[in-house]
């Protein structure tokens, strides 16, 4: 499929969310819905489930120029599957043109996504819903302070896992989203970063083509909840990616296809980066978890073949 | 045109003559006849409308929701806990302002988990802004969801409706139906054409936005609460054009033998016929008592409830729910209703009966009527609700706990 | 009963330092009741929090209507006419200002005629301590303007610091910072509030809106720019355009869509919306965006 997007300059200008949010300086995520909604482009209603992005509509400020429709923390696909349905009945019955037609995307945080919003969504993807989904994973519920979710990563601090002298942080492995996504065998999902931006424009374009539920799982690096400057997060993003932490790929119709498949730095490079996994380094290091975290990042890309 | 129907059957009839166009469904046992007839119905082509299988009811009531405010008219049903599941939407859609109209088909609350009917489902939602019309017999159902959308879709209220109706007997029993013309339903229902606040790409908007001022939120939540005191003058506009087409009236409450009663029974929903007949009873013995049904539990019309018991002797609620802890949820809203009435009645008493759809015996109804002779000779007053239970219930239950392995159990 | 407002950013630390204020008045034998409130826990986000001190209990909560001692830890607060952080001031309300103005420059253009005190404490916690959390020097110019001993700062500082994690190094830098701070402050006279004005307001009752009012919706869409967040970072990003390529990466990296690109294909950073994450700064490949610390309008 021929791209648009084949420089970063071939982004478009238009801004879909216009400045004022209060949304934290250097927000990954913000990047990200940025981003999306601009490839999006305009008549688009961005149905949200209770996360970090609710802040971006409070009364009586919105950033947006196409609609928002803030739901609830387990059920934003199941409203967005009521919006889709009403507007196909509303354009079969001819009561709105279809030029008043929208396009369907759900945000939500990892949180939503990964927990309470799991049964709606995969109900969403199992009855095809022809929608965009776009989580934002900063592997926390961060939006109330910092605490641990199922997707926050194997030894990293949350405010509900502290670690101390006997305890190393979260002890369960990352959920992983993206498998349980495509058990569903969506048309479309991917996996995508802030740090990767070309990647990202033309993996929603290449969405584009399918009816049917196109699925994102975003990197979303989370300044105070990582413990990192705010002007670190594209370097951060970009060490997730090249120490093979987060894999960038897609899948069409259940067939998996790497984005990024280069030479891996050690995962270390990137855990030094942020205060969530300084216990791994202070008062001493602990080569046992890093080790860990390494093995489980190597068995992951022995397997992968394309 | 009189048939013989169930009252799910009367939900689904109606929804199908309202030319509802979606709906969000999850089966939920006394209901699913409703579902499963509108869907047939559909997949016929005898009405044009989707029909949405959805994961859960807080799902489904949030779709409902959607759909709604995107402009499609949209019905959905459920009963006790997919009621309770989905309890966090029911305060969303009506702060969203989405007329929808939700069939409740009364179900007891687990646990004990039971299928039988009463109304702690239903009354758990009264605080949500759902407005509520509890119905006695299956041509009511079926009346009061097409004048529950007339309602619910006029601009003075714009709030969501639940209608009641008690799971098994009135869900799945069958009884006389005078089926309205589809002309004149839609003559009196016209087309669901919402002029503001519907999602589409002309007239972007955002919804559900956060409100962190508290004088906005004090704002939105005073509104609410006007728009359904609106609904007391709404619904007797809607009754009135309803009897013109139709020839049926319905009022804020229903009465039966009122007007000449010393003794007044007030009651909800279906078990108001057998209080019906209790009355017709007692009547023949002589004594002067009568029956008032509340329609609308809400909005809550005081002033009628009022006007109606006002000068009686003695009034006996049967609450068929209870408030752990506090006793029958409408006996206190009804005796502030009354409080500072002049003519208010010099005793009213709560009795809890019916839970779990325990028939309401005539031992029961006597026990109610003795209690307010004697109160209104003298100045016993029972504070606390009165659990209707007799010596036969508690005969089997006693039973059924010796089996249970709990061994002999005194009653008392 | 003494009422002390404090008013900041979120990052200043201005909830810690409710804390130590808080802390070393009870410890000194006092009622005491102190809460944050702020409306989304963001960095850079105006936040306030209250302490109230009392010799006997405190029958009031929330929000602080009218105050004995008014803190402003971030002067940039004093141009927001929506966070307006003068609001509960009275007649005798003591103000203390954390600004590198002129205090008669503050007086004329705010309209201040009351006690007024300023220090520049920013710049004194970033002369002691890398990291610049405002909290404790704030917190300890407050103690010694309402009268209390250093020791008792002191003994606070170091649990409550310890409570939110910071290292022994660092917490005895904030020591020194604090110390720093208390001397250099003098005490003031603090008010009770007892016979104060308050201002009162009519009931009115209210009347049904048509629900396309009265629903919470927002119908005037992309309207956030009335919300100016350039005030949210004291480091804004100013680009030397001899340097730069257009390659646009800065453009495409903003969060807050801040940039525009114009006619002749260059950045224009608007400062209105720009919350100085200073992510631009950072990629920029050809290394020609500086931080300039930002003037207030």
């Amino acid at each position: 499929m021929e791209t648009k997007f084949k420089t970063l300059k071939d982004i478009p200008l238009e801004e879909e969310l216009v400045p004022g949010t209060m949304i934290c300086a250097g927000c990954g995520g913000a990047l990200l819905v940025r981003i999306f909604e601009k490839v999006l482009g305009s008549n688009v209603i961005t149905v949200n489930a209770a996360g970090c992005m609710t802040m971006l509509s409070v009364f009586p400020f919105t950033p947006f120029k196409s609609s928002w429709f803030y739901v609830a923390m387990a059920s934003a696909p199941a409203a967005a599957q009521g919006v889709r349905d009403a507007l196909d009945i509303l354009i079969k019955k001819k009561k709105i043109d279809t030029k008043d037609n929208l396009k369907v995307l759900v945000l939500t945080g990892d949180g939503a996504a990964s927990g309470i919003g799991l049964q709606s969504t995969s109900a969403a993807i199992h009855r095809g819903l022809d929608f965009y989904y776009l989580v934002y994973d900063n592997e926390a519920f961060s939006n109330t302070g910092f605490q641990a979710s199922e997707s926050s990563p194997f030894a990293s601090a949350t405010k509900t896992t502290t670690p101390t002298e006997t305890y190393e942080g979260v002890m369960s492995q990352k959920k992983d989203l993206f498998e349980i996504w495509r058990a569903h065998k969506p048309p479309y999902i991917a996996t995508i970063s802030p740090a990767y931006i070309k990647d990202m424009m033309q993996k929603i374009e290449r969405s584009s083509q399918f009816t049917g539920p196109k699925l994102f799982i975003a990197n979303s690096p989370c300044p105070p909840g990582w413990g990192i400057e705010s002007d670190q997060v594209i370097r951060v993003a970009n060490l997730a990616v090249e120490t093979g932490i987060w894999p960038l790929k897609e899948a069409v119709n259940g067939e998996v296809r790497h984005t990024w498949m280069q030479k891996r730095r050690p995962v270390e490079e990137y855990l030094k980066t942020q205060e969530r996994f300084e216990h791994l380094f202070k008062p001493t290091r602990n080569g046992e978890i890093i080790n860990q975290l390494q093995k489980r990042v190597d068995d992951y890309w022995s397997s992968v073949t394309k | 045109m009189k048939q013989l129907i169930t009252g799910n059957a009367a939900v689904a009839t109606a929804v199908k003559l309202c030319n509802v166009e979606y709906i969000p469904a999850y089966p939920i046992t006394p209901q699913t006849e409703i579902i499963e007839l509108l869907s047939r119905w559909i997949n016929e082509e005898k009405m044009d409308a989707k029909f949405v299988t959805y994961d859960s009811e807080h799902s489904m009531i949030s779709a409902a929701g959607a759909a709604s405010l995107t402009g499609a008219r949209t019905f959905t049903a459920s009963s006790s806990q997919g009621l309770l599941y989905a309890f966090e939407m029911l305060y969303n859609v009506s702060g969203w302002r989405a007329p929808i109209v939700l069939a409740n088909v009364s179900r007891a609350v687990a646990s004990p988990i039971t299928m039988e009917p009463d109304h702690n489902d239903v009354l758990a939602a009264r605080d949500s802004g759902f407005l509520q019309i509890h119905a006695e017999t299956c041509q009511e159902v079926l009346d009061s969801v097409i004048m529950a959308y007339k309602i619910s879709e006029d601009n003075r209220v714009r709030l969501p409706v639940i209608v009641n109706l008690d799971g098994f007997y009135l869900s799945y029993t069958r009884e006389p139906v005078d089926i309205p013309e589809q002309e004149l339903v839609s003559q009196f229902l016209p087309e669901y054409k919402p002029v503001f606040g519907y999602l589409n790409a002309q007239n972007p908007i955002s919804m559900g936005v956060a409100v962190l001022s508290s004088n906005a939120y004090s704002y939105f939540k005073y509104q609410l609460h006007l728009a359904s005191l609106n609904a007391l003058t709404v619904h007797e506009e809607v009754s009135n054009q309803f009897e013109k087409l139709f020839g049926r009236k319905y009022g804020l409450v229903d009465e039966y033998m009122l007007d000449d009663a010393d003794y007044v029974i007030v009651m909800t929903n279906s078990f108001t016929t057998m209080g019906k007949a209790a009355i017709n009873r007692l009547r023949e013995e002589g004594k002067k008592v009568g029956l008032l049904r509340i329609r609308m539990i809400r909005p809550f019309p005081k002033k009628v409830i009022a006007e109606k018991l006002a000068g009686k002797k003695a009034v006996g609620v049967i609450d068929q729910n209870v408030s752990v802890g506090s006793g029958g949820i409408l006996y206190p809203e009804i005796t502030s209703a009354l409080y500072h009435s002049q003519e208010r009645p010099k005793s009213i008493i709560s009795f809890i009966g019916g839970l779990g759809g325990k028939k309401i015996s005539i031992s029961e109804f006597r026990h109610i009527l003795s209690t307010l002779e004697t109160s209104s000779h003298t100045d016993k007053f029972p504070v606390q609700s009165i659990m209707l239970f007799t010596e036969d219930d508690w005969g089997s239950v006693k039973e059924m706990l010796k089996i249970a392995g709990k061994g002999d159990v005194s009653g008392n | 009963m003494i009422t002390i407002s404090l008013f900041g950013r979120g990052g200043q630390g201005i909830k810690t330092a409710s804390h130590i204020v808080g802390d070393v008045a009870f410890s000194s034998g006092n009622h005491v009741q102190d809460q944050p409130l702020y409306g989304a826990e963001r960095r850079g986000a105006p936040i306030s929090a209250y302490v109230r001190i009392s010799q006997t209990p405190i029958l009031e909560r929330g929000q602080i209507a009218n105050s004995s001692l008014v803190v402003i830890a971030d002067d940039s607060l004093l141009d927001s006419s929506v966070d307006n952080p003068l609001q509960t001031v009275t007649d005798s309300t003591v103000i203390m200002i954390n600004s590198s103005k002129d205090p008669s420059e503050i007086r004329t253009r705010h309209k201040i005629n009351n006690v007024l005190v300023v220090s520049d404490l920013t710049k004194l916690t970033q002369d002691i301590t890398h990291k610049s959390i405002l909290g404790v020097a704030v917190a300890s110019a407050t103690c010694k303007l309402l009268g209390f001993e250093f020791e008792l700062v002191e003994k606070s500082l170091k649990s409550e610091l310890k409570e939110i994690g910071i290292h022994q190094e660092d917490i005895s830098r904030n020591i020194e910072l604090a110390k720093s701070c208390f001397n250099q402050t003098a005490c003031a006279k603090i008010e009770t509030i007892t016979k104060i004005k308050i201002k009162e307001s009519p009931i009115i009752e209210p009347i049904y809106h048509h629900p396309q009012i009265s629903t919470c919706t927002i119908t005037a869409t992309g309207n956030s720019r009335l919300r100016d967040r350039g005030a949210w970072s004291n480091f804004k990003p100013v680009i030397d355009y001899d340097g730069c390529t257009k390659c646009m990466i800065c453009y495409v990296y903003c969060p807050d869509s801040a940039f525009t690109i114009d006619s002749k294909g260059s950045p224009v950073v608007d400062y209105d919306a720009c919350k100085g994450c200073n992510i631009c700064k950072t990629e920029c490949p050809t290394k020609v965006i500086s931080l300039v610390r930002r003037e207030n309008k």
